[in-house]
């Protein structure tokens, strides 16, 4: 009978392959891939930010993550960037919130004013003259838009999302 | 008494089963004509004039005669076409000016509304050989079934965010 002591030692290449223990490294293993796919299929999930949309802050194929537990973390908040769901998640505009649930929205000239009141917005660089009338969101909508002001409002995508279209919270 | 009961057990998880199984198939039937149709509207550019004829006949077959469609997107375009002849002839028209169109639709759900009428919500993403970005773009398909077969009454696009 072989004890540990007795036991020959398996070959180096056999322990960085599989480990001293085959059985121990197959059930790492499985944790691992097991934790690594519920994490990005329900908590991070990765995406690729396509289009000129958020510049500058976030660039044409800039890899990032939509934390889907960060509104049950703590409530949506201003100046948060959102994953907001298409018919579904596997393609989402990414859009800055600038007006919260109840507020009266409206921009004028480029500037977008809450309650009346002109909202700072450090994260906007070039601002087009853009312009839309006064309007009130309800208790389910949040209004976003994206942090290239520069380009004409026309082919700018912007507007009221309703929170059962938010997917997460985008990460860097 | 214990007979007729598991008898009739039997019959209604039977009724249940075969009830699910087809409504199973008619989604697919629904997704084989919208994607019939996808394959229509993609081409690479290396299509003869044949070719892309049969293509264009390929979408109509998916079409109902009286198919309306009515697009707004992003920069304005906004329009609409009705009867399958009419959007034959732009799909055709949009081959000369396009060289490159790959079409890929994501998130594809079927819903039915009754046994005949069935609501298809997606999104359209879309590239050329140009480097301008097409935006992905949300669509409502409408389909009814005839005799069998499935057919596009309405297309429309849906905008996720609403400006005003």
């Amino acid at each position: 009978m072989l004890t540990a002591e007795t036991r020959p030692r398996p070959p180096w290449w056999k322990i960085v392959l599989v480990g001293r223990n085959p059985k121990v490294t197959a059930i790492r293993l499985v944790i691992t891939v097991s934790l690594v796919w519920i994490t990005a299929r329900y908590v991070l999930l990765p995406t690729r930010v396509t289009g000129i949309s958020m510049e500058p802050t976030y660039r044409d194929g800039q890899i990032g993550f939509v934390n889907r537990l960060a509104s049950w973390m703590r409530p949506v908040q201003r100046g948060d960037v959102l994953a907001i769901r298409m018919a579904g998640e596997h393609a989402m505009l990414l859009k800055r919130v600038v007006g919260l649930p109840g507020e009266r929205l409206q921009i004028l000239r480029g500037k977008v004013l809450i309650n009346d009141a002109p909202l700072d917005e450090p994260y906007v660089i070039n601002r087009a003259p853009w312009n839309i009338p006064p309007i009130q969101l309800s208790e389910d909508e949040y209004y976003v838009i994206g942090d290239n002001r520069g380009m004409p409002q026309s082919l700018h995508e912007f507007g009221r999302a309703s929170r059962s279209r938010v997917v997460g919270r985008f990460v860097r | 008494m214990k007979k007729i009961t598991a008898f009739g057990s039997f019959l209604g998880l039977a009724v249940v089963l075969l009830w699910y199984a087809n409504r199973d198939g008619e989604s697919a039937r629904v997704k084989r004509v919208v994607e019939e149709a996808r394959s229509a509207v993609s081409w690479d550019g290396s299509e003869t004039a044949l070719q892309q004829i049969a293509a264009a006949g390929r979408l109509a077959g998916c079409l109902s005669k009286d198919v309306e469609v009515k697009v707004d997107v992003l920069g304005g375009l906004s329009g609409g076409l009705s009867g399958a002849d009419e959007v034959k002839g732009a799909v055709l028209a949009a081959r000369q000016h396009i060289p490159r169109l790959e079409v890929q639709f994501l998130d594809l759900t079927v819903s039915f509304t009754d046994p005949t009428h069935a609501k298809v919500e997606l999104t359209a993403n879309a590239t050329t050989d140009k480097p301008k970005e097409i935006n992905p773009q949300e669509f409502v398909l409408l389909l009814h079934k005839n005799e069998g077969h499935w057919y596009i009454d309405r297309v429309e696009t849906i905008r996720t965010l609403q400006s005003q």
